[in-house]
C-alpha cells in the first residue's frame, strides 16, 4: 500500500522558502535542516497543523549537485514520496507498470537511516518511496490523535 | 530497420525534432537538451522498442546513443 509521505519542492533557499510558507499558510518547521551528501541536498520538513503528510522544501548542496540543473529549470514540484511496507516489492510493482528506478534502494539521512528510492516516468513529478519502520519521520506520527498533528519540532 | 535507425526515431520523438540525426557519438555532452529526464523518456521508449528492460545501473550510465546501442545489442543478440 503506499501512503503519501510528502511533498517535496525545489527551492533557490532553505530559509527563505521557510519563512514564507510559515507566514503565508501557516506550517510549522518539522526538523532542522539535513544535508544528505547521497542525495546532494539539504532538506527541510515542515508540518502543516492537521495534515497527515509533511513538505519537504529541498535545495541543491552545492552548484555540483544533481539538482542544480533542475532547478536551473525552473522545476518547483520536484517529487511525490510514498511511505511503503515492502520497498522492493513496491519499486518491482511499479517497475512493471512503466516506470524506471533512476535511484536504488539507500539509507537516507533525514529517515534515520530507513532506506529511499527513486522512480521516474515520462511525466514529472518524481517518485520517492520510503520503507516504513522505527525512526524519524514516520507517517504513524502524525497519524496518532493528538500526537503530531499540531505541532512542530524545530525553529 | 537497424538499431541505429530505431534509436533515431526515439531521439526524434523525444526532442521534437524530425530533422534530428543521430550518431553513435551523439551524447548528454553533446545536445545539452538532453538531459536526465529526457533520458527517462528515451530508456522508456527503446525498452518499448526493443523489448528489453533496463537495469538501474544501465539506466544511470546512460549518457550516449553508443551506450544505448551495447545494451540493445547484448540484448537482442
Amino acid at each position: 500500500m503506499f501512503r503519501l509521505h510528502h511533498v517535496g519542492t525545489l527551492v533557490a533557499d532553505i530559509a527563505s522558502a521557510r519563512r514564507a510558507m510559515v507566514e503565508r499558510f501557516g506550517y510549522r518547521p518539522w526538523t532542522d535542516v539535513i544535508t544528505d551528501p547521497v542525495q546532494t541536498a539539504e532538506v527541510q520538513f515542515l508540518h502543516l497543523p492537521g495534515a497527515a503528510q509533511w513538505l519537504e522544501l529541498v535545495t541543491p548542496a552545492g552548484p555540483e549537485s544533481k539538482l542544480s540543473n533542475a532547478l536551473r529549470k525552473g522545476v518547483t514540484l520536484h517529487h511525490l514520496c510514498y511511505e511503503v511496507e515492502d520497498l522492493e516489492g513496491a519499486l518491482e510493482r511499479l517497475r512493471g507498470q512503466g516506470m524506471l528506478i533512476v535511484g536504488a534502494p539507500a539509507p537516507a539521512v533525514a529517515f534515520g537511516g530507513r532506506r529511499i528510492a527513486w522512480l521516474a516516468d515520462k511525466a514529472a513529478p518524481l517518485v520517492e518511496l520510503v520503507e516504513a519502520g522505527p525512526g524519524p519521520l514516520r507517517l504513524a506520527e502524525l497519524a496518532v490523535p493528538g500526537e503530531g498533528g499540531d505541532r512542530g519540532r524545530a525553529g | 530497420m537497424d538499431a541505429l535507425a530505431k534509436l533515431q526515431r526515439i531521439f526524434r520523438d523525444a526532442f521534437d525534432d524530425p530533422t534530428l540525426v543521430v550518431t553513435r557519438e551523439f551524447s548528454m555532452s553533446s545536445y545539452p537538451d538532453w538531459d536526465s529526464v529526457a533520458t527517462v523518456g528515451i530508456v522508456l521508449a527503446t525498452e518499448e522498442e526493443f523489448g528489453i528492460r533496463f537495469t538501474t545501473d544501465e539506466v544511470a550510465s546512460t549518457h550516449s546513443v553508443a551506450d544505448l546501442l551495447k545494451i540493445v545489442e547484448a540484448r537482442t543478440r
